[in-house]
């Protein structure tokens, strides 16, 4: 055989293309840095509508894998190993959201919860909270071994004190539409570039 | 085991070591079950490539093909049997074995 069989990569190329194939990560994170760049703008024009916009990535995200991804790459079932992380990792993935939800609803909608209010200022509450984003996102990426959630934390991380920062300087909603709407739009277009290059890959089979 | 006087290349199996099928074996090894789609774009072998080896790995008694309802959907998963991971094991240890066996090239 020309190449090294190895086991471990094996399971990993697996593992990643059960959750990844087709860019769908990249174009689900991508919209949901979208949404987050012009939740003030929604919020601003048509007042509660920004909740869905703020739900049509995970929704977006969930339908792509079940009836586009999946019926290309075909059905997977781990070790318990592997089910207990997928387990931990929906766990941690619900907690990192729901935090980040939060957060972000603080930048965008400058409300400071009163205690920490009295002792930080805003920048440096979004300093902290960027910070935060990036451990979790990184605690994240190290279980789910896949590296590319270190860039998503990352670009959400340093997003959330940026767009404290632009604020201060150009305001809203030009602050969240540059801090994440390039970047945003940037991994939007590469996941999309990703899964128009998987659907050509890999055609539906007829028996799939 | 083998002894260290005794030759382990006779003793390699062969229904594991045609490299299709080693493929197939080292991607079943590492996952519960997998279904047909999801093995063929993991390996990159054709359904009637696969299909045939699969014959062959259900024949030794080291893969089986389930039929399994996920949500409403009928699929056919394969999975290898209890037999098939001892048998991957084995062949591990014996190529192992044949490679550490080897003389190192000292012409290098």
């Amino acid at each position: 055989m020309e190449e090294k069989i190895n086991l471990k990569e094996i399971e990993k190329k697996a593992w990643l293309t059960s959750f990844t194939a087709g860019g769908i990560m990249d174009l689900t994170y991508g919209m949901l840095l979208v949404a987050f760049a012009i939740v003030p703008l929604i919020r601003s024009m048509f007042g509660y509508v920004y909740i869905i916009v703020l739900l049509t990535p995970a929704i977006a995200g969930t339908v792509l894998t079940k009836y586009v991804v999946q019926p290309r790459i075909g059905f997977v079932k781990f070790s318990e190993k592997r089910k207990k992380t997928r387990k931990n990792m929906i766990a941690i993935m619900i907690l990192v959201n729901m935090v980040l939800v939060t957060l972000l609803y603080m930048t965008l909608t400058k409300s400071f919860p009163g205690i920490l209010g009295q002792y930080f200022d805003g920048m440096a509450f979004m300093l902290v909270t960027g910070i935060g984003v990036i451990i979790l996102f990184g605690v994240f990426a190290h279980l789910k071994s896949y590296r590319k959630m270190y860039l998503y934390g990352l670009l959400i991380g340093v997003g959330i004190p940026t767009a404290e920062f632009l604020y201060r300087v150009v305001g809203s909603p030009l602050d969240s539409l540059l801090a994440f709407g390039i970047t945003g739009s940037v991994m939007f277009v590469y996941g999309l570039i990703e899964m128009i290059r998987f659907l050509k890959e890999n055609p539906k089979p007829r028996e799939a | 085991m083998v002894s260290k006087n005794e030759n382990p290349l006779p003793r390699i199996d062969k229904v594991i070591h045609e490299p299709a099928r080693l493929n197939i074996m080292a991607h079943l090894y590492v996952v519960e079950s997998a279904d047909f789609l999801f093995i063929m774009r993991q390996t990159g072998l054709s359904f009637g490539n696969l299909s045939s080896h699969m014959s062959k790995l259900e024949r030794s008694g080291y893969a089986k093909i389930v039929k399994e309802f996920i949500g409403k959907k009928p699929h056919t998963m394969l999975q290898l049997t209890k037999k098939g991971r001892e048998a991957f094991d084995d062949y591990r240890n014996q190529m192992k074995q044949v490679f550490e066996d080897l003389p190192k090239n000292k012409r290098r």
